[in-house]
């Protein structure tokens, strides 16, 4: 035990002392980090629109039909679709497009109000953006009508509410704004009783036209019935449900697993390898195995070494994410147990590696070759790929401790994953290795 | 009195042996070269007296005390200071005074001015001799060094004979792999001769036979050896 102290200090004292090995693996993995987090860790910024409301504060109120409605609650959804801001004129907005401080501005003519509230005209509103830019055009072009599906949605609700107010005042009866007039309407169902009502008293040849006219109304009432649950259709033709199967993960929560994953991978993959192999490039190791060290020592030594870098990186790495995406701090004695697993893991195959080749360079080459495939056939997923294929990359997966540590990973940093089997699985990964790694070195020095 | 006993000692590789029973002893004070041409089993046979190899049959004993390794290329750890070197082995070796040890060591083998120097600074001499110094922290009473001349100019080769006689001179047993006749004739009592793995020879370098001088005399007797018995050429 106190030799493998003196090898630990020793070699940290080692690295120490090859400042751009260390800086290295410093910073790779924070590329990584980077590069993962830019990929798939926080959705993209929401685009800046100037917009410009021209219609003056008090005269924001739209009439249709009698209802008063705010222009604010209606334009209120452009705001939020898109990060929003007020400029005082159009030539202030093409300023900004321009400049690219806006990628659209939307202007919002003085006679939006009188447009919404004539029943003859549909009401138009500018947007103006930069058509250099083809990918650009079409990206804003594309935020453009989003916005407006929100706003149009807002409208189609209102008016339809306005029509239903209508068609019920025609079947039920009340009261009617018309040209700046207030009358009182009988509605189709009174009139039907009102003429059953003065039937008796009709004469005869008239009689007949009335009751025609009574069926037709009958009618009318239940016309309008169905006009009512067809425009509610209108409004909203097809309503979404989300309805989420499987278990509920965040994307960020994946993307912090295989950031982590990724960097504790080739930290202690290439330190594992490395430092292994640098012991036997001098002929240090079979100085060390003059009994001053068992192979045991040796390997467990270089696995830890390996570990304790990785796992420094991996934790370094969750609190920086911390700052980007939402971890889940109070499950920390779950994936930082998962973190040092994988870390250790990593290790032991990385001394294996190292036991195996001849030098560093040989071993950190090797590194490379075998950590960069199988991470990616650890992140391909099912259905991408033939199932024959599938079933091979699984076994794959099962021998290099990547997909196991991801695995844990996820299930420490979200709920609904199983993690006893990837620790069990790493557990016994790293024993193997341990073992394959000592029986290699037994075979190179024999 | 012996230092080291080495007896009936087999290693094969895939059925080719590279060390086919081969015994020998090695006493106090004394100086022993093992000569022969490349893929003789030298290192083999050091390594295997060193403990690195187990052998497949045979033993090593070691009746007088430790045994001190210095491995054929300058084994020490770059990075760390020549103190650091022998203090970590020191450590290892659970030698008692680790930081006094390491302070005489550096007197022995003449790096007390460098003591703060990392062994990557060094000289490729003063790196051997720090190797050799991690050898000898445990005060063995054997030391084996596989050609630790190979890679020193004259200066520093003389030098290193002056350190190792001094040691012999001490009572430690040495035990040496050498390509050079020279160093066999002026620096060993006495020479074990090895080809394709076999001992062919254990003895006073002057009672090898005919020639000039030891280099001649040696490549006499290899040729000699090698018509009566058919060792299949160079074993490499
Ligand atoms: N690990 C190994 N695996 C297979 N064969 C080996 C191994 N080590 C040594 N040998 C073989 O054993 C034989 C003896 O090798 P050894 O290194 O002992 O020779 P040597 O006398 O030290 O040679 P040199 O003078 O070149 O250093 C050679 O044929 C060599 O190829
Ligand atoms: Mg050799």
């Amino acid at each position: 035990m106190k030799r493998l102290g003196y090898l630990l200090g020793k070699d940290m004292r080692l690295l120490k002392r090859t400042p751009t090995i260390v800086i290295l693996l410093a910073l790779y993995p924070a590329l990584v980090a980077v590069l993962v987090g830019l990929a798939v860790g926080r959705p993209p910024t929401k685009p800046r629109v100037a917009i410009v409301n021209q219609v003056p504060e008090n005269k924001r109120d739209i009439r249709i039909g009698g209802k008063k409605f705010d222009l604010d609650k209606l334009t209120k959804a452009l705001y939020e679709n898109v990060d929003g801001y007020n400029v005082k004129d159009p030539a202030a907005a093409l300023e900004e497009v321009k400049s690219g401080d806006a990628v659209a501005a939307v202007i919002i003519p003085e006679d939006i109000v009188e447009q919404l509230e004539s029943s003859s005209s549909q009401g138009t509103i500018e947007a103006i953006f930069d058509s250099t830019d083809p990918t650009r055009k079409a990206y804003v072009e594309n935020t453009i009508k989003g916005l407006l599906v929100d706003t149009n949605n807002e409208l189609t609700n209102r008016f339809t509410d306005v029509s239903l107010d209508y068609i019920n005042i025609i079947v039920n009866g009340g009261e009617i704004t018309f040209g700046g007039e207030t009358r009182n309407i009988e509605g189709l169902a009174n009139g039907a009783d009102l003429i059953k009502d003065v039937l008796p008293y009709v004469p005869a040849q008239q009689r007949k036209d009335l009751q025609e006219f009574a069926a037709l109304s009958e009618g009318a009432k239940q016309g309008a019935n169905f006009a009512k649950s067809l425009l509610r259709r209108v409004g909203q033709p097809i309503k979404l449900q989300n309805k989420p199967v499987g278990t509920n993960s965040s994307l960020s929560s994946l993307a912090v697993a295989v950031a982590v994953a990724v960097s504790a991978m080739f930290v202690a993959l290439l330190l594992g390898a490395g430092m292994l192999a640098y012991e036997q490039e001098d002929q240090m190791l079979t100085r060390l195995l003059r009994g001053l060290a068992p192979r045991s020592t040796i390997v467990i030594e270089k696995t830890l070494l390996a570990g304790i870098c990785a796992l420094i990186v991996g934790t370094v790495m969750v609190l920086a994410f911390g700052a980007f995406v939402d971890i889940r701090w109070e499950r920390a004695f779950l994936w930082w147990p998962a973190i040092i697993v994988a870390s250790i893991s990593f290790g032991a195959a990385g001394v294996m590696v190292g036991a195996a080749s001849g030098d560093v360079r040989a071993a950190s080459l090797a590194s490379f070759m075998i950590g960069l495939p199988l991470t990616a056939a650890a992140l391909v997923p099912k259905g991408a790929v033939s199932d024959g294929l599938y079933s091979v990359l699984q076994v794959i997966n099962s021998i290099f401790p990547f997909k196991p540590s991801l695995d844990f990973l996820r299930a420490g940093l979200s709920p609904g994953f199983d993690a006893l089997w990837p620790g069990i699985h790493l557990a016994i990964l790293i024993l193997a290795y341990c073992l394959i790694a000592s029986f290699a070195i037994k075979r190179r020095v024999a | 009195m012996p230092v080291l006993e080495g007896r009936d000692l087999v290693k094969r590789y895939d059925e080719r042996a590279a060390l086919d029973h081969v015994s020998f002893v090695v006493e106090a004070g004394e100086s022993v070269a093992i000569a022969g041409p490349n893929g003789a089993g030298k290192t083999t046979l050091l390594s295997m007296l060193a403990g690195v190899t187990t052998p497949d049959s045979g033993s090593v004993e070691l009746p007088g005390g430790k045994l001190g390794w210095v491995p054929q290329k300058a084994a020490v750890y770059q990075k760390l200071t020549v103190r650091e070197n022998l203090e970590l082995f020191a450590r290892l070796e659970k030698v008692d005074d680790v930081f006094g040890s390491a302070t005489r060591m550096m007197d022995r083998i003449e790096l007390a001015h460098r003591a703060s120097d990392r062994a990557e600074d060094l000289s490729g001499g003063m790196r051997q001799r720090l190797s050799i110094g991690m050898g000898l922290i445990a005060d063995p009473a054997v030391l084996l060094l596989d050609e630790p001349s190979a890679a020193l100019d004259p200066l520093q080769r003389e030098r290193l004979w002056e350190l190792l006689g001094s040691l012999a001179d001490s009572g430690i047993g040495i035990v040496f792999s050498t390509h050079s006749a020279g160093e066999v004739e002026g620096h060993a009592d006495r020479v074990i001769i090895l080809d394709g793995g076999k001992l062919l020879y254990d003895g006073a370098p002057a009672d090898i036979g005919p020639g000039a001088h030891f280099e001649l005399a040696f490549i006499n007797f290899l040729r000699a050896r090698r018509a009566h018995v058919n060792v299949g050429g160079d074993a490499e």
